[in-house]
């Protein structure tokens, strides 16, 4: 029901957008007939979903208790794997160098899934992950790494000095 | 630029074997199947030749479509998903002492059903060539949707609307950015980087990726039992022999399965176990070498079945298709009816390419069944914390844009979602792919045809594709009903 609703919402943008984009040369060849005829197609599809959910019970009661999560401890878990990802690709990146965000990221995640792991383990792991990665891709694939800086090709640089 | 006597370089040999090495691990790993393998190493071919990326990319194919295989006998776990029928078939006589045995099996006929691929790739790839050629852009308009609505028919059984809507989706998603014929946004919202549209890369990162990435890690973990015993991995040359009928078959229904858009080598493997149970009379689940050569075969002789439309009409056969295609693509070249004239010896490439990627994946597979038990004793949590660095290093090393990046981390978290929902990827994929052509196609045969457009019916190939994709509708709606109505 939820996908469903998004996906008409999704549907209703095309749509509207579609109807407002230039028609050059008359709306037989309008750069938003193809993309109308989609938004169109999908609203259908996306409201017969809809309706099928609903028929099947989606807006019981007993089916809105059900979109609570039956494990809050993992779905906690998860938002906290989403936010690590989130701030190891758009926060630590936007000011450390690759490696180091890198080995923040691979701690977090360690510290909080491989929970049978000692401490001392995790890190080692992170730490060994993060170097092999980023010498493999850049000595390998030969690959311009994201982040604010790089640790290895600074000490490539200075060792060339 | 392309010559296959190349591939017999040392250099390109050595790609070959770390490609199929690279398969044969992802294919072993729980969740990283052939799909997500390719999806994470696209990015990293960009950097290479063209002929090298090639090699590399069936290279890591091949392997990853075996290295399920190891996991599903040995460990009962599907290395996989179209290792499951393997895994029903081979894990019994792991249980007997016979992992070995079974591996080698495997490992055999994976290596035989490419081979049957390849022949059906080489013998049809020239006649489908020479029929797409004489297609207008209404044919090739029609069959861009074919392609889109059955791949939806195809990948999701009980609800096709499903499939559907996200093959409609990869289309919108598909014309994002300026259009090819007057150069006006579409969809753009003001924002710079949607002008040249959403890249096909980093959705497919996204959804095959990390979304796989969060399925895995939210699920709760399942440590694998691994045999202490395995025998001998060599199997004895004398099964083909006794097997024959059964590779044959399971060679041509992979073949055919991998040709149709949409179903991929999960379902070639399923139809052959089970065509093969039926015919035999037994049940393979109770630890059968039968089993696992139909599922095998098939499973491999899908490669070169989905390489055929690919190739020929630049539709790809199945998701893992639709990567290397889109991985040709980073690097100038489209694949389809122009193939020939545009890149000549393109087609003898693939071919050889192909049969040393099949080549490689046997040596490959013999040498890393035994270390490969080692990788299965490592937490997941750990491989796939790495994977989620590669599909930032991948993402963004093909256009130096964190834009990409953040497309793909949505295409991720949205996929995760709406593969919780049942909803299938390969038609989101084929969407992606074939959206400008159906696009620039339709547009341009409704200026060609204008005040006519009942001539279009005088087409016949056009009216026969009109009607398959009418068909492939009412397939999915009837196919649908017919599985409520058994449900209740």
């Amino acid at each position: 029901m939820l996908s469903a609703a998004g996906l008409l919402a999704v549907a209703c943008v095309g749509i509207w957008f579609s109807l407002r984009m230039e028609r050059p040369a008359g709306w037989l060849t309008a750069p938003g007939i193809v993309p109308l005829f989609l938004s169109v197609g999908l609203g259908i599809m996306a409201a017969l979903i809809g309706t099928a959910a609903i028929r099947r019970g989606a807006l019981t009661r007993e089916a809105v208790r059900r979109l609570r999560p039956s494990d809050p401890a993992g779905a906690l878990r998860f938002a906290a794997l989403v936010g690590a990802i989130a701030g190891f690709y758009f926060g630590l990146l936007a000011f450390l160098p690759f490696e180091v965000a890198c080995f923040l990221f691979l701690l977090f995640v360690f510290h909080m899934l491989w929970t049978d792991a000692p401490l001392w383990k995790q890190a080692t792991a992170a730490a060994a992950m993060s170097l092999i990665l980023v010498a493999s891709f850049q000595t390998f694939f030969d690959i311009p790494l994201p982040g604010e800086n790089n640790l290895l090709e600074m000490l490539q640089f200075h060792l060339r000095r | 630029m392309f010559d296959w006597m190349t591939l017999f370089e040392p250099a390109k040999l050595l790609y070959a074997f770390a490609g199929a090495a690279v398969g044969v691990v992802a294919g072993v790993l729980p969740g990283l199947a052939a799909n997500t393998a390719l999806a994470l190493l696209l990015g990293f071919t960009y950097n290479m030749p063209v002929d090298v990326a090639v090699i590399f990319l069936i290279s890591v194919w091949t392997g990853s479509e075996f290295g399920g295989a190891i996991t599903g006998i040995l460990a009962n776990i599907p290395g996989t998903p179209e290792a499951v029928p393997t895994m029903l078939a081979g894990h019994p006589l792991a249980l007997r002492g016979q992992g070995g045995l079974a591996v080698g099996v495997a490992l055999l006929f994976s290596a035989m059903g490419n081979w049957i691929g390849l022949i059906v790739l080489v013998l049809l790839a020239p006649v489908l060539i020479e029929i797409a050629l004489r297609f207008s852009s209404w044919e090739m308009f029609l069959l861009s949707m074919f392609g889109v609505t059955l791949s939806g028919t195809m990948t999701s059984r009980e609800q096709p609307l499903k499939g559907w809507t996200m093959g409609w989706l990869g289309l919108l998603l598909a014309l994002m950015g300026k259009d090819a014929i007057y150069g006006v946004d579409r969809f753009s919202f003001g924002v710079p980087e949607l002008t040249s549209g959403i890249g096909y890369m980093p959705v497919l990162v996204g959804v095959f990726g990390l979304a796989e990435v969060l399925n895995v890690l939210s699920q709760p973990r399942i440590k694998p039992v691994l045999p202490s015993q395995i025998g001998s991995v060599f199997p004895p040359l004398r099964l083909v022999r006794q097997y024959w009928k059964s590779m044959l078959r399971a060679g041509c229904i992979g073949t055919l399965i991998g040709a149709i858009p949409g179903p991929g080598a999960q379902v070639a493997s399923y139809i052959s176990y089970s065509v093969g149970e039926r015919i035999t009379g037994r049940r393979f689940s109770d630890g059968d070498l039968e089993g696992v050569v139909c599922a095998e075969v098939a499973d491999n002789a899908n490669i070169g079945g989905g390489l055929l439309p690919t190739v020929t009409l630049g539709i790809p056969g199945n998701s893992s298709s639709a990567l290397i295609m889109s991985a040709l693509a980073l690097h100038g070249i489209i694949l389809g009816p122009n193939i020939q004239n545009a890149q000549p010896g393109f087609l003898y490439f693939l071919y050889m390419a192909l049969f040393v990627g099949n080549f490689a994946m046997y040596i490959s597979g013999f040498l890393l069944v035994r270390p490969s038990m080692y990788l299965l004793s490592m937490p997941a949590v750990v491989v796939m914390s790495g994977v989620v660095v590669v599909c930032l290093i991948g993402t963004f090393s093909t256009g130096f844009s964190m834009f990409d990046v953040l497309v793909m981390f949505i295409a991720g978290v949205i996929g995760f979602f709406l593969n919780r929902q049942g909803y299938p990827f390969a038609p989101l994929v084929l969407g992606l792919i074939l959206g400008r052509l159906a696009d620039d196609n339709l547009r341009r045969s409704l200026m060609l045809y204008e005040g006519h457009y009942q001539d279009v019916l005088l087409r016949p190939v056009g009216t026969i594709l009109l009607i398959a994709v009418i068909l492939s509708f009412y397939w999915g709606i009837r196919r649908s009903h017919q599985d409520s109505r058994r449900s209740s």
